[in-house]
């Protein structure tokens, strides 16, 4: 043996130790595959099958997607088959070994042996494991049957609460990893159902992952005549909250503001969803600087409809932000109504005169110089010298 | 070029990911290496880094993380403990090796965050080799039991499979071509074949792995790319249909730090991101 014989070979013994030493995992593991695969379709017992499955499971090898699609294929055929108790555990174990390892996989061409195991078997372990593996391998071409799922378990109608916490648990992750919009709108009602807090916390922490952008489920939850004014304000809240564009989370705000007029309170706590609704879109347009005209109608209607000092000041500081002719000549003349109240000598009480300081202030923020008489007008009213002078600060705004 | 090799070699091989049961047996040239026999010794050494994964990130074909896994070792670089977690760092599963003497001699996998106990698997080696590995369940009833005979080199000439109660299921039978294993057939332990697999090499690179039926008939394949000694490609067929592809993106000295799978249509299934850390061992010149 030559030195470079002996220098190769020593660095071939030391590399192959560090292999041998640092990884289980070999560039072809074929034959183990292979071997693996040809035991388990001579196995006869659900035992042999359990046994040998553990060795394939360890593979982790892509090539045998098929063959354990094939097995659990198998084990769905023979669902019905008499068996003990015993024979019957280790046949679901072993169906969660398959499902667990597809999904490990992404073995994506085996989401329709899954879903026909969670339809035809009764484990709700089983059933939990089927759906999060679906949402792992992305089985997004089942989303609308795992959103029929939890919307289904988001009734409550099942007798076993238990079991459809653990099975809307599942599908809350499901929708979650396939990350479809299409799964957005019952995981918000399950973050707002009448599950355990870890359902509830999973599904709203759910919510952002599935989409940046929720506003087309949440135009349909906000629209929706079945959802409580309270779900219509969390979902103006979810929107709000999102990383959707501004002028999407100003359309639903639009919307909430119209649902928040919409509806006649039956009792006070209905009364105060609503105004917290108006008020939290509204607080949205002003965030926004939304200038829509269209919406003017309905944010002179939160004024008049308010039931707090609060509210009518937010929808005075909304107009203003608006600024639209729309805006400018209501605020205008409401103005105008005070002035010729105070010039009659029926002086502004302490409520009157903050909402004329605000609209005083946002006529002059509106920029809009339509504005500019019934701030001249404020003038030779017979305010205080203090609400004068506000006048002509806003007024300053047109220089 | 061969240190590059190797290394390279090493580090897909560590990257491959597919957990086997038995640490010997190797279809690379490495085999060659594994020679048990009494080197002359060689009194002069020299220090190289050996780089070890220590975290792999799995994406979806969007980018969006779907899980990474964690691997910790030892200072002479054993692996202790691998560690699987789904994107929200939920600890899915855990696999812990036991290291006696320089050798894995248990490793015990485990499920969910509650560490609930799964399968372990005990082996036994004689000079420096497995001979025998043993599978348990969770209530320490045998599973299946691999006994390995061996050459004088090291090399696997015979895998028996037993179920746990030592009741033989099938038998592989490798072939040579000096170290370089060409052939591994799958037999009932009656002695009927059940299909074989042949590799071909160029060079010292494993280029193509064939699996036939026990007709003779090709059943899938694997094709194996390389780039500068480097494994940059896979491609398995079924039969003759490409069924997916694997690329890597490899680093200068060989480290994969990218993987990843691809649909037959050519469409991106999942990838996978490396980090290493590396060790430094001593070695003969």
């Amino acid at each position: 043996m030559n030195r470079f014989q002996i220098s190769v070979l020593s660095r071939k013994i030391i590399l192959s130790i560090v292999m041998l030493t640092v990884s289980l995992s070999f560039l072809a593991a074929g034959d183990r595959s292979e071997v693996w695969k040809r035991m388990y379709s001579r196995a006869m017992t659900i035992d042999q099958q359990y046994a040998i499955m553990q060795n394939i499971v360890a593979m982790d090898d892509p090539s045998l997607i098929e063959v354990l699609d094939e097995a659990l294929a198998e084990q769905i055929a023979s669902l019905e088959d008499q068996m003990n108790r015993t024979e019957r555990a280790k046949k679901d174990e072993l169906m969660r070994m398959i499902v667990n390892e597809l999904s490990s996989l992404k073995a994506e061409e085996s989401a329709g042996t899954i879903f026909t195991l969670y339809n035809n078997v009764d484990n709700h372990i089983l059933k939990a494991d089927c759906l999060v593996a679906l949402g792992q391998i992305r089985a997004v071409d089942l989303v609308p049957q795992i959103s029929t799922i939890l919307r289904n378990l988001n009734f409550n109608t099942d007798s076993e609460q238990q079991v459809a916490e653990i099975l809307a648990y599942a599908a809350v992750v499901s929708l979650e990893r396939m990350r479809d919009l299409r799964g957005f709108e019952q995981v918000f009602y399950a973050s707002q159902g009448w599950y355990s807090r870890r359902v509830r916390d999973k599904a709203d922490e759910a919510l952002k992952t599935i989409s940046d952008d929720p506003t087309e489920p949440i135009l349909s939850i906000l629209s929706g005549p079945d959802s409580s004014y309270k779900t219509k304000l969390v979902a103006l809240e979810v929107e709000k909250n999102s990383s959707a564009p501004v002028e999407n989370k100003s359309r639903i705000a639009v919307v909430a503001l119209n649902e928040g007029l919409r509806y006649s309170p039956n009792d006070k706590t209905e009364a105060d969803q609503l105004a917290k609704l108006r008020q939290t879109a509204m607080l949205i347009l002003i965030e926004n600087q939304n200038k829509d005209e269209a919406v003017v109608e309905d944010l002179s209607k939160a004024y008049d409809r308010a039931g707090d000092i609060n509210e009518r000041l937010i929808s005075i500081q909304a107009l203003g932000v608006n600024g639209s002719d729309a805006a400018v000549a209501w605020l205008s003349n409401k103005l105008s109504d005070y002035n010729s109240r105070q010039l009659s000598g029926i002086a502004a009480n302490q409520t009157e005169l903050i909402y004329i300081r605000q609209m005083i202030s946002s006529l002059g923020l509106s920029g809009n110089v339509n504005a500019k008489p019934v701030l001249l007008e404020v003038q030779f009213s017979d305010y205080t010298p203090a609400v004068v002078r506000l006048a002509k600060e806003a007024l300053a705004n047109f220089n | 070029m061969k240190k590059i090799f190797w290394s390279a070699a090493l580090m897909i091989l560590v990257l491959a990911g597919c957990v086997t049961t038995e640490p010997q047996v190797v279809e690379t040239p490495v085999q060659e290496e594994k020679a048990a026999t009494p080197v002359e010794p060689v009194q002069e050494t020299r220090i190289i880094d050996v780089y070890l994964p220590v975290k792999e990130t799995i994406k979806s074909s969007d980018g969006i993380v779907d899980g990474y896994r964690e691997f910790d070792y030892d200072d002479a670089g054993n692996l202790l403990e691998e560690r699987e977690y789904n994107s929200e760092g939920i600890l899915l599963t855990k696999m812990e090796n036991t290291v006696e003497g320089g050798q894995i001699v248990r490793t015990q996998y485990f499920r969910g965050e509650e560490n609930e106990p799964g399968i372990y698997i005990l082996r036994k080696y004689e000079k420096g080799y497995a001979v025998e590995e043993i599978s348990y369940d969770q209530k320490d009833v045998p599973q299946t039991i691999s006994r390995y005979e061996r050459d004088s080199n090291g090399n696997v000439l015979k895998w028996t499979v037993a179920s746990g109660d030592n009741v033989p299921m099938m038998v592989t039978r490798y072939e040579y071509s000096g170290d370089i294993r060409i052939k591994a057939e799958f037999l009932t332990p009656l002695g009927e074949s059940e299909g074989f697999i042949e590799y071909e090499w160029d060079e010292e690179n494993l280029s193509s792995e064939k699996t036939y039926d026990a007709d003779g008939k090709l059943d899938k394949a694997v094709e194996y790319a390389y780039e500068g000694g480097f494994l940059v490609g896979e491609t398995h067929y079924r039969k003759t249909v490409v069924n997916y592809t694997i690329a890597y993106e490899v680093d200068d000295v060989g480290n994969a730090l990218v993987k990843k799978q691809y649909y037959r249509s050519g469409n991106l299934k999942a990838e996978w991101e490396y980090e290493y850390t590396s060790i430094k061992k001593e070695v003969l010149k």
